[in-house]
């Protein structure tokens, strides 16, 4: 017989860091209490999963950290006014017991990935699964499976970038360019100062043999994707990961379809191409 | 499907019929209720099950997806939370189905049975029911189920069918069942038929006559393939301007549809002990498909009918090849706006 | 007393000269005793959905639509409900002594302008309650249904059956205190006499009398056929929250199981929404699919208002309703 696929399995809270300085996003280490557990949340990046609270409900959130962090998963988590489970997720202390399920759809083109150059460029809170992307390519035993690595990555101001200290050292590497930017002039920034379209016009990021990964809220896609298609990226070779509400993550409960295509299993993660084929209804 | 034996039963023993089933059995069957509404209710005493019901208003849906069904319970405590899986389902019985009913609980089993994650708890309990499916000679003049290629008197996917024969000289009055055991979850019935007489030759030449003249009525009005192919193309099409102008966006059409299945995820909590529930949701609901930052994809009434329209002739046809529509015509009974799915059909078969 | 026209020339003569945008009326529905509502969108319809459509066509479909226009007793909607779907615009709407009352409420709550209203008048003696009339016949609700005078005819079980029409109105129609609309531009008919009723019906004498638990076991039951599909709310004028306490989900109000508890928290606060709003029109019990009895809940909440405030909804424009305003008179037994 089938497992219950609605079961969480269960997990403690073991470290949570305030990314912003509005500090409604925070990232949560989440440890498995069975080892073995973790060995079955077999995920890939771009993946997600239903973060489960009881008594208050579940949330899907894309997954924040790579595959080879082997110990732990982590979620970055914005708190809604609206949203019933992440501002008790918000509101948890260290060693809260939860539980999760997943993992959850179809996550990044990692295979087709391979060999690649990768442009990945992002916009405020929706970096989180283009984190988990980074830290797994830039892990020693990925890094030489694909070429050059481009990142550029904005937000509105320096305090809402998140994973600050990650960018910070990732800047200074040598296997990977990381353009980034913020919205506006501010004391104490030193890097670019621009929306994130302009900027991708700005760094030129080629279109020869690439794979480009692009998240970020609407509007930012809408102004960026134009630009992309401009520098020559091709829609098949462009992906882009949606949101959508959702209950059950296992394509039965209806609500996350974007015409014929279930956001929770035939997605979250589309080709620009695929995305054409689709109404507008996101 | 091989037809493993048939019975006769009068219809004035039908009540120690569906007694003898409800020894071990949950019954959920046609009844008559204090409105006198016919309704797909549990049986309390085998007298409650009515012969003379067409389509009940309430569909067999709940004997498979329950309005309120426990995922499991949990109990919490400051650092520790358990987590107890629902018991198994009892044995039950879905009893006098009309067969777009049945067709229905095949919509439920292609969406439920669907990988990459079949649905534990709807499988348990499908496996947990027999399905006693009824022939109808004749039909409701809400009932389009022939447009969708649904036979009254076809007995496919039922572990066990009635066909309602006359007796006699009042033809139009049923007087007897034909009970046909058809798999073995039918046969595994044997003790609450075994007492009845077998079907003779005259029996057999009527049930046969039955589905000849069923099959020979009633041509479809409207080419279901055109109007899939039509809906692939119309998505953006002024046509939904108008189709959900009279809907007010409830969900009567949704809860009394036999295929309609979207659900929701809801916590039920007394002090330290909760449980994990999913209840009845439809895409009519604002709240069905809006995001906690307040987005909402399906924003007005107009996205949210069209969503209807097409998840059920356009999107379960090319995931799963089967309409999500049965043609019961429970949503033209029940439509406090008497928008009638035909008539919206119609409009999108001849939309240019 | 306005001027009575005839309902296809005032919706053609409204929509062509472009004095509305909206013209709300019925037309026949598919089912037999029903009839559903028609909305023809005029000329110069400001929000026109169908621009793609060539004006010909247009003009045409809107002919077709003013000529399939119906008002006798199968209409049984209450149309000011979708006056909250065309706000802004230019709308006529046609309107049964009781649904004249929700356009009063609306105005009184300032959520639709008279400027932009053009209301259609339609006496009227009561509307058929179709299930009714199945059960008085002992067959389903969906066979034709013949009319033949004053009766209904329709053939059950081999056998033809009468039920008077009479017989066949709603019981909120039996006890209606407005059958002439109490707010109109044209009528479409003239007045009909209104009968003397009883200031308490019989059956809410009898409800009051009853003892707590007779009334509990009562609402128990009738809370337990609901499906929380909220057909009620969605069909009643006077419920128009942007967001119902229903969606609500922080909290949230009101679960959504199958306990009758959910039911029950829902209508309770539903009704006390309504206490002193809901003007009786019936939408709510007509739509609902399961045959849940508001009625005689609203019924009560209105008979205590009128005793205690002297008010009924929905019947003066100027006159602000009690629960939205305070005087020295007000009962107050209750504040100890």
């Amino acid at each position: 017989m089938e497992t219950n696929p609605y079961i969480p399995y269960p997990v403690t809270i073991d470290r949570v860091v305030v990314e912003n300085e509005a500090r409604d996003i925070k990232t949560f280490r989440l440890i498995f209490h069975n080892a073995q557990d973790r060995k079955g949340f077999d995920f890939k990046v771009g993946q997600f999963a239903e973060l489960s609270l009881l008594g208050f409900g579940e949330s899907p959130i894309g997954i924040a950290s790579s595959p080879l962090d082997r110990d732990y998963v982590e979620f970055t988590v914005k708190r809604y006014p609206a949203g019933v489970v992440t501002n008790e997720l918000h509101n948890a202390e260290l060693g809260r017991p939860m539980g999760i399920r997943g993992p959850m759809g179809n996550g990044y083109p990692i295979e087709k990935m391979k060999g690649k150059n990768i442009v990945i460029i992002s916009g405020g809170f929706a970096v989180t699964t283009l984190r988990a992307a980074i830290r797994y390519l830039l892990h020693p035993d990925i890094r030489s499976s694909v070429k050059d690595i481009t990142v550029i990555y904005g937000a509105r101001t320096p305090g809402e970038l998140c994973y600050k200290e990650e960018f910070t050292d990732w800047s200074k590497r040598k296997d990977v360019a990381v353009t980034l930017t913020v919205d506006n002039e501010a004391q104490g920034w030193r890097g670019r100062v621009g929306f994130v379209p302009t900027v991708v016009a700005d760094v030129k990021p080629s279109p020869r043999d690439a794979i480009c990964l692009i998240c970020g809220p609407p509007v930012m896609l809408k102004y960026t994707i134009p630009e992309l298609t401009k520098l020559g990226f091709k829609p098949e070779d462009t992906y882009l990961s949606f949101e959508m509400r959702m209950k059950c993550g296992i394509g039965k409960c209806g609500r996350c379809n974007i015409g014929p295509k279930y956001v929770c299993i035939d997605g979250p993660v589309f080709s620009l191409a695929e995305v054409a084929d689709m109404p507008a209804e996101y | 499907m091989m037809t493993r034996e048939i019975r006769i039963i009068p219809l004035s023993e039908m009540p120690a019929f569906v007694g003898a089933l409800m020894q071990g059995h949950k019954v959920l069957a046609p009844t008559r209720n204090d409105d006198g509404l016919c309704v797909f209710a549990w049986l309390a005493a085998p007298e409650q099950a009515d012969w003379t019901c067409g389509i009940p208003q309430v569909p067999p849906k709940q004997a498979f997806l329950p309005r309120t069904e426990i995922l499991f319970t949990y109990h919490r405590e400051k650092g520790r939370e358990t987590i107890t899986p629902p018991p198994a389902p009892e044995p039950q019985i879905a009893l006098g189905l009309h067969p777009c009913d049945v067709q229905a609980v095949k919509v439920l089993d292609a969406v439920f049975s669907a990988e990459p994650s079949p649905d534990q708890p709807y499988l348990a309990r499908r496996a947990a029911t027999t399905l006693i499916g009824r022939g109808f000679t004749e039909q409701d003049p809400l009932v389009f189920c022939r447009e969708l290629g649904i036979d009254p008197m076809d007995n496919r996917d039922c572990d066990a069918f009635l066909v309602p024969l006359a007796g006699g000289q009042a033809e139009h009055t049923t007087s007897r069942m034909a009970l046909e055991i058809l798999t073995d979850k039918g046969v595994a019935l044997r003790l609450a038929y075994d007492g009845f007489p077998k079907a003779g030759v005259e029996d057999l030449a009527a049930i046969a006559e039955a589905r000849k003249q069923s099959a020979a009525r009633g041509v479809p009005l409207l080419d279901m393939a055109v109007i899939q192919r039509r809906l692939e193309n119309i998505f953006n099409s002024d046509l939904w301007n108008r189709i959900h102008e009279p809907c007010v966006g409830c969900g009567a059409c949704a809860f009394l549809c036999p295929t309609c299945h979207c659900f929701d995820i809801q916590e039920e909590v007394m002090g330290q002990d909760g449980a994990r529930v999913r209840v009845w949701d439809t895409c009519q609901f604002d709240l069905f498909t809006r995001h906690a930052s307040g987005h909402n994809p399906r924003l007005s009434q107009k996205e949210r009918s069209r969503q209807r329209i097409m998840h059920k002739f356009s999107y379960g046809v090319g995931k799963f090849h089967i309409p999500f529509c049965v043609g019961c015509g429970r949503c033209i009974a029940v439509c406090p706006a008497h928008n009638d799915v035909r008539q919206i059909l119609k409009e999108i078969s001849d939309f240019k | 007393m306005p001027k009575q026209v005839d309902l296809k020339t005032i919706a053609r003569d409204l929509l062509t000269k472009g004095k509305v945008e909206v013209f709300i009326g019925y037309q026949a529905a598919s089912l037999p005793l029903a009839a559903a509502p028609l909305i023809i969108h005029g000329a110069k319809d400001s929000v026109d959905a169908s621009q793609s459509m060539a004006p010909d066509a247009e003009r045409d479909m809107m002919a077709r639509k003013v000529a399939a226009l119906i008002f006798d007793d199968r209409c049984e909607m209450n149309l000011v409900n979708y006056l909250h779907k065309f706000k802004d615009r230019k709308t006529a709407v046609v309107v049964k002594g009781c649904d004249s009352r929700s356009v009063v409420g609306l105005l009184q709550e300032k959520q639709v302008d008279r400027k932009n209203l053009v209301i259609i008048g339609a006496p009227c003696r009561g509307v058929v309650d179709r299930r009714h009339v199945a059960k008085l016949m002992g067959c389903d609700a969906s066979r034709e249904v013949d009319r033949e005078g004053e009766h209904f005819r329709f053939q059950c079980a081999g056998s033809w059956k009468r039920v008077k029409v009479a017989d066949a109105i709603y019981t909120a129609c039996r006890e209606c205190q407005v059958h002439n609309p109490v707010i109109a531009d044209y009528w479409i008919g003239a007045p009909v006499p209104q009968p003397d009723l009883p200031e308490l019906t019989a059956e809410m004498e009898a409800l009051r009398k009853a003892s707590p638990d007779h009334r509990w076991t009562r609402f128990h039951k009738e809370m337990s056929k609901c499906i929380l599909c909220y057909a009620c709310r969605n069909l009643c004028p006077a419920c128009y929250c942007k967001t119902c306490f229903a969606d609500a989900c922080k909290p949230k109000w009101v679960g959504r199981t199958d306990d009758p508890s959910d039911a029950m928290l829902f209508h309770l606060q539903r009704l006390m929404h309504l206490g002193g709003r809901c003007t009786g029109c019936g939408a709510c019990v007509r739509g609902c699919p399961m045959n849940v009895d508001l009625r005689l809940y609203n019924d009560h909440l209105r008979s205590h208002v009128k005793q205690e405030y002297g008010f009924m909804a929905g019947m003066d424009s100027a006159v602000h309703p009690p629960l939205a305003m305070y005087s020295m008179g007000d009962c107050n037994e209750f504040i100890r």
